[in-house]
């Protein structure tokens, strides 16, 4: 069968169409067992960052606060997703720049957290790891937070 | 019942005979079925109405779950409409109830066939029962049961799945 030839679907489940798979969907009435659907696999949280499918599981007014809820969720991930990949990168091309600026003998060793200091949040308090530095700014700033 | 194969099930308005069709399964199974009980399938439905013979057939649902699907279809089409409050109707009301529950104990792959078939079938009573058990099989489950549950690959990474779950730390409360 076709999971033999993909090995990612071990059943039909998985693989049902998006319109059967919709209307499973929409009578999952609590938003928390959608959003832990959502985290299975990637084409399930497609589903769940499609404007339209939402539109479809949350037709009426109520409904948009829902669907701005999951959206919201979602639409941070994927920018989460693509900031990191975005910082790696970055990380790789400054890492020399930003080495040789540190201070000497701290011991600190860093890595750029983010390429806007304003877009960092959700840090695991107490943990001293956060730099940032602006490559528009001239020089440097360092900023330490616990 | 060889007046009813003589002329392919057709009946006499309110007689004794009830008009059947017959169905094809897409191994070639054959299913004669009350005309009022296959109805329930709009899909069937139309296909009676554009008429034709030797069967209608039914390429997408294999033998083994157009019999459940007919099963149903058979014990939904025998209850009357919505009668006025009575103590049979509620009666008649609770024995299907019953029923319907009976039928949902299978597993999550013959589930999955029979929710397919209601899809393509448009039996819509029998899909939102079959969709209606197959979320509540998800209810309060954790993302890895759902995924052993529909046997689903996790294809996250571990750096997006540990986020993932981090961010969801504050939206299950």
């Amino acid at each position: 069968m076709a999971e033999a030839a993909t090995g990612r679907l071990t059943d039909g489940a998985a693989a049902l169409p998006e319109d059967v798979l919709f209307e499973i969907f929409s009578r999952v009435e609590n938003v928390s067992d959608l959003l832990r659907c959502a985290m299975t696999c990637k084409p399930w949280r497609q589903l769940f960052t499609d404007r339209a499918f939402l539109r479809r599981l949350w037709p009426d007014q109520q409904g948009q606060g829902l669907r701005s809820h999951l959206l919201g969720f979602f639409f941070q991930q994927k920018g989460f997703v693509r900031r990191m990949k975005m910082m790696k990168a970055r990380a790789r091309q400054h890492s020399l720049r930003l080495r040789a600026r540190l201070p000497a003998g701290t011991g600190v060793t860093a890595r750029p957290q983010g390429a806007r200091p304003h877009r960092l949040r959700r840090l695991p308090a107490g943990v001293l790891r956060v730099t940032t530095w602006s490559s528009i700014e001239t020089g440097n700033k360092f900023t330490h937070a616990s | 019942m060889a007046a009813a194969d003589s002329c392919d099930g057709i009946s006499t308005s309110g007689g004794g005979w009830e008009k059947t069709v017959t169905l094809v399964s897409s191994d070639d199974a054959r299913f004669e079925v009350r005309e009022a009980a296959a109805s329930l399938s709009q899909t069937v439905r139309r296909m009676i109405r554009a008429g034709g013979d030797g069967g209608i057939p039914l390429p997408k649902v294999d033998a083994r779950t157009l019999s459940t699907v007919l099963e149903y279809c058979n014990k939904h089409a025998a209850v009357p409409a919505p009668a006025p409050e009575s103590s049979s109707a509620e009666a008649a009301a609770v024995d299907l109830e019953w029923f319907d529950k009976e039928l949902m104990h299978v597993d999550l792959a013959t589930l999955c066939s029979l929710i397919r078939a209601a899809d393509y079938l448009e039996v819509a009573g029998l899909l939102d029962l079959t969709c209606k058990t197959v979320a509540d099989m998800i209810k309060s489950k954790t993302a890895e049961e759902i995924r052993q549950m529909f046997g689903i690959q996790n294809d996250f990474t571990p750096e997006e799945e540990e986020q993932l779950s981090r961010e969801n730390a504050g939206v299950f409360e």
